[in-house]
This record gives structure tokens, sequence and C-alpha cells, in this order.
């Protein structure tokens, strides 16, 4: 197989999932805050070694918030990434107030909202592949980035050696919301997206 | 007369933010339930007017309480409300016996109408 058009596969199927993906969610997080604007930057995406996963987060000690569902079927696992801080002034927008901890509500719309943003691209990823996706009920973790990557990792149980990784930016009036949606797909769904997406 | 409404979502968040557009909206919430089997029990127990249904939940999915809720109560009305939104989950959703299907996030108005046109027959 020509390794230039299987490269090119991969780019215009990352465009399209980060595309898809980001314009949901925005669309999503608008209705959420009542249909305040919520602008996006150009999403970027990659796909790379699981090796490299850990590499995301710069920061090991940064408190971050991930949730991961299974998606039933031989297809994978999808993880939101976020930190803390940016959870906390999102799920803020969904409450109406200015959250400065952690208690039952909070974590309740931490949790809606990451729901949502799993949903806008488990529900792109569906549009790209044809095929009905269903994600499994979330688990939540939240620490240290180091700890809750592990978590993510090892909860996912995946045999896939390779990630989608999609950087979102959301623009919430005067605040830019970072959130990574991490995809590990098993090899066997990796290859029908691609197979989407090539030319020969 | 209010009709009474029970609501399904393994979210409290959720739970609360659909309690609020209910009440405002002259329906009464008679109950909250976090997964599908709580559903069911509360189901039978309250005997609600109309109920709203989440898909995905922890120990039974909306889609199975649905089925055995319509099992027991072939009248029962049960609108969907679910991220999910997509073609093939809905048909599941429809042919189960919901009566409509809500994509998260909602916006008030679509909730009310929905569950007016269901509760209209």
């Amino acid at each position: 197989m020509n390794q230039e058009l299987i490269k090119d596969a991969v780019m215009d199927m990352l465009l399209e999932l980060s595309n898809i993906g980001t314009g949901n969610a925005a669309t999503s997080l608008s209705r959420m805050f009542g249909n305040e604007a919520v602008g996006i930057e150009v999403p970027t995406s990659l796909l790379c070694p699981i090796s490299k996963f850990a590499e995301l987060l710069p920061n090991p000690e940064e408190e971050i918030v991930g949730t991961l569902r299974m998606i039933e079927g031989d297809v994978g696992a999808i993880a939101f990434i976020q930190s803390l801080h940016d959870a906390l002034v999102m799920a803020g927008r969904l409450l109406d107030k200015h959250l400065q901890g952690l208690d039952e509500l909070s974590r309740s719309a931490i949790d809606e909202t990451s729901n949502i943003m799993t949903a806008s691209f488990v529900n792109a990823l569906a549009d790209i592949s044809d095929m009905q996706l269903v994600p499994a009920v979330a688990g939540m973790a939240i620490g240290p980035s180091a700890a809750v990557l592990n978590s993510i990792l090892v909860e996912s149980g995946t045999v896939s050696d390779q990630v989608i990784v999609v950087e979102s930016v959301f623009l919430l009036e005067q605040y830019r919301a970072t959130g990574h949606i991490v995809f590990l797909p098993e090899s066997t769904f990796l290859d029908i997206l691609i197979d989407k997406f090539r030319l020969e | 007369m209010a009709k009474n409404v029970l609501i399904v979502d393994d979210t409290a968040f959720m739970r609360m933010m659909l309690k609020k557009i209910l009440s405002q909206n002259g329906f009464n919430v008679v109950g909250e339930a976090g997964n599908g089997i709580e559903a069911i029990e509360l189901y039978q127990e309250l005997e609600p007017d109309i109920v709203t249904m989440d898909i995905t939940m922890p120990k039974m999915d909306g889609i199975t309480a649905i089925t055995k809720i319509r099992e027991q109560d072939p009248n029962a009305l049960i609108i969907v409300c679910s991220a999910m939104g997509q073609k093939q989950m809905v048909i599941q959703a429809l042919s189960s016996g919901a009566k409509d299907f809500i994509v998260k996030p909602f916006e008030e108005e679509r909730v009310i109408e929905a569950l007016g046109k269901a509760l209209e027959g």
C-alpha cells in the first residue's frame, strides 16, 4: 500500500474529526450556556504512538480532570481531559456562578460538560465511520496529570498502539478554555476510519 | 391539573436542570431516578403521567428501561433526552416505545414542546 496515500488519508481523517467534533462541541456548549456565543480556534489533531501519550500535558503535577468512556463493540475508548481550572470555569458557566472548588454539584456539572464534549466527538466518529457508536457510562478521575493519564491508559485496556488526540480551544467571552479529546481506537476501527479517506 | 413527571438521568446536574425547566412550566416533578432500575421501581410506585429518560446510565440503560416499563404499562409516555443523537440511536429509542427524542444539550422550549405533544396524544 502506498504510504503517502495512507498519510494523506490519516491527515484528512484527523481534519474531518477535529472540525466536526469541535464544531459539534461549540454548538452544544453555546446551548448549555444559554445561547451565549462560544468561539473556537482552529483545532489541532494528531495520531501518535501511545508511548507519547504522557507528553500531552507537559506538567505532570498539574491538577486535571479526565473522564473515560468505553465504546461498545471493537471500537475503543474515548477520554476528555481538561485542567481542573478550565473544567471549573466551564462548569461555572453551566451553573451560572463562579466555582472555586469541588463539591457534589460542581462535580456533576463537570461530568455533564465532559459528557457533552465526548458525545460531540463520538457523534463525529459515528458520522465518519457510518456506524452506530454507543459509549458506556463514564468514569471520572481528578488529580495530578501524570496519575490521571496513567489511569486512563490502564482503565481503557485497549490494545491499540496509537492514539488520536484533538486539542480544542473554546472562547468564552474573554476566557480561553482548552480541552483534549483522546481517542484510543482498536486497530480494526482505526483502519475503518482511515479507509474512509483513502483515495486509491 | 399539573402533570406528574418522573425524571431519569444519571447526572444530578441534568436532573436539576430538567426539574427547574419543568417546574417553571407548570409540571409537577414527582420523582428522580439515576438509572434504569430505579426508573422502573419509581414508575410503578409513583405512576407518573410522563417520563424523561436518559440513555447512557449505569446499572441499566434507558432503552432497556423503556422496554421494561412499557411491558408493564403499554401506555407509558416516555421522552428520551440523550446526547447520543445518532440516527440509529433515535430509531432504536422510538421503536422501543419512546414518544420523542430530545438531543442534549436541549433548549427549554424543545423540552416543553415534546412533553406537551406527547401528553396531547
